[in-house]
């Protein structure tokens, strides 16, 4: 089922809507958090840490739902590399 | 014989009579009166502006005022003048123009509110005259909009903003409709007038005035403090208001709708003067930064009015004035990527502006650089489009602005679910006001929530029309690099 989340990168400036499938992993969604941000944050790491809104980290090969992750939550991606200019 | 002003003024000022058709609470119901509702014998009949002026002082005063900003505006309607405007300062005014000029409408109803529901004469004569002005104030933004169509098609939000559903315009339209329409005759007095014209007007009206007498738009200039003379009148409604309250015991209601009403009007500000005062407003006009505005003009005047009725400071104090240093340094970022959802262009900041910038504000070097890096990097490599963003932001479901981070790595951003419903706020502040008033703002949805239940389009540029975007010329651009056409 897609739900829709609000995501929240480490190093950037605002949240952003993600709408992904609840069967999505906890790993996928924070890459896919990441790529829409590739632009400004090009070298993003491979292995990102997730919190949920309460600051619990998730385990990252958890499904979303497994995770505790519904409709309208928050989450937190944190891990991120920032490449020289 | 002819009486003098001072016999007659206060015997005009005082009409209130005694009700025989209908009782009291009925004439004045609590619901558009206002609560604690209370008797115009126990808590109101001593009701007194400080400055008290007659209807033919009013018409005399205002007609003065008129006329002097339509002779300059006639003066200075040349064509080509313009012209001679700065391009980031027309982005400005066009910004300014579409987010305020029906808000003042907002007002005039709000006034006209108190006007028959305040519950004494003179209160009501004064609203009277308060509900005049705020006609004026919408129709001088009207009227300079209109003329400055000639110079750029988008002077057209000035009056169509509030008829569409733009991202920061459903933001200032709930502002609006919270403190104005939707208020009662106490609730206005206090939030309007108490709160809001005591002290966020001078950013508007007075910071404002000042930089666009430097920027060289003196009809602008003018028209701001025309309308400035008319707050500082009406604005001490207020005053006696909260004076009653607070002595018939409506001082812990007093202190929340304190609390809430400086928090939207923060939040709000924070969006529609803060970010342009500091990215669009030409260095040479630039007298001061937001931040300093704000400390010097409006900290001051609220710790005033806090210390004169013994307020607490709101409990989230420490958090403003931590956000005085990044938060509208993060929504001018979030502005500029979704500038395609704007009615005004918005610049990268030029190297000038940079330093300026790293002056006013010692952590903005290593915050908000290096993002503006990445971006004029983006453009160099990738083109307009690596510029752009195109997820949607997370909307806050009180004040309706994006959740931006508000520090370095400090995301203020919090959640609620009531009734099976999920709520994003963007501060605990915004989630304590939903909190007090579910009722009021539970059923409200933002751009987000329409998007998530089908009722907009989730398509980008399908999205754009629907908030009014309808052409890509209505679509803000960068204004240094203007657009390559057509953008992914």
């Amino acid at each position: 089922m897609l739900i829709h989340l609000y995501g929240f990168l480490e190093g950037d400036f605002l949240g952003r809507v993600i709408v992904v499938d609840s069967a999505q992993t906890v790993l996928g969604l924070a890459v896919q958090l990441q790529a829409w941000a590739r632009d400004l944050y090009p070298c993003p790491t491979a292995a990102p840490t997730v919190t949920n809104e309460q600051g619990v980290l998730l385990e990252p090969a958890s499904t979303l739902t497994h995770a505790g992750l519904s409709a309208g939550d928050i989450f937190h991606v944190r891990g991120l590399h920032l490449c020289a200019s | 014989m002819t009486l003098r002003r001072d016999e007659w003024l206060d015997l005009a000022r005082k009409v209130d009579w005694s009700y025989r058709y209908v009782s009291e609470h009925d004439m004045f119901p609590p619901a558009l009166s206002g609560e604690p509702w209370l008797t115009h014998d126990e808590a109101w009949a001593d009701w007194s502006e400080v400055y008290r002026t007659s209807y033919s002082e009013y018409v005399r005063n205002q007609s003065v005022k008129e006329l002097s900003v339509l002779a300059v505006r006639d003066a200075l309607s040349k064509p080509r003048l313009h012209d001679r405007l700065d391009p980031a300062w027309v982005q400005l005014v066009k910004f300014h123009q579409g987010a305020f000029a029906l808000g003042e409408y907002a007002a005039a109803l709000a006034e006209l509110r108190m006007c028959r529901f305040g519950r004494d004469s003179a209160w009501r004569i004064m609203a009277n005259l308060g509900a005049l002005d705020e006609i004026r104030h919408t129709q001088i933004p009207l009227l300079l909009g209109h003329d400055l169509l000639e110079m750029d098609d988008n002077f057209d939000w000035t009056h169509k903003a509030y008829h569409t559903n733009n991202l920061i315009v459903v933001a200032t339209r709930h502002f609006f409709e919270d403190g104005f329409l939707a208020s009662n005759a106490i609730d206005i007095a206090i939030q309007l007038n108490f709160v809001i014209e005591t002290g966020f007007t001078n950013l508007q009206f007075m910071a404002l005035a000042a930089m666009a007498d430097r920027a060289d738009h003196h009809v602008f200039e003018k028209a701001l403090a025309s309308i400035q003379t008319d707050e500082a009148r009406h604005a001490q409604i207020g005053h006696p208001v909260v004076r009653a309250l607070i002595r018939h015991g409506g001082r812990e209601y007093a202190q929340y709708l304190l609390d809430k009403t400086w928090w939207r009007c923060w939040r709000i500000f924070l969006a529609t003067t803060g970010t342009p005062m500091d990215y669009l407003t030409p260095i040479a006009a630039r007298t001061r930064s937001f931040k300093e505005f704000m400390q010097e003009w409006v900290v001051d005047q609220f710790m005033r009015n806090l210390e004169e009725f013994e307020f607490d400071l709101p409990w989230f104090w420490d958090l403003f004035l931590e956000e005085l240093d990044y938060a509208h340094h993060s929504l001018q970022l979030a502005h500029y990527g979704y500038r395609t959802m704007l009615w005004f262009d918005l610049p990268t900041p030029s190297d000038l502006e940079r330093a300026w910038l790293r002056d006013k504000y010692p952590t903005w070097r290593q915050t908000y650089e290096p993002i503006w890096d990445r971006i004029e990097d983006a453009w160099e490599r990738q083109g307009e489009a690596a510029t752009l963003t195109y997820t949607l932001p997370g909307l806050c479901n009180l004040c309706q602005l994006s959740t931006v981070f508000i520090g370095p790595g400090k995301n203020t951003a919090c959640s609620l679910k009531r009734n099976g419903r999920s709520y994003l706020f963007c501060s605990q502040p915004c989630r304590w006001i939903f909190e007090h008033e579910p009722q009021r703002f539970g059923s409200h949805r933002t751009v987000v929530d329409r998007v998530v239940t089908g009722e907009a389009p989730s398509d980008l540029l399908d999205l754009l029309v629907w908030m009014g975007h309808d052409t890509p010329e209505s679509r803000g651009r960068d204004l240094r690099r203007r657009r390559l056409e057509p953008v992914p």
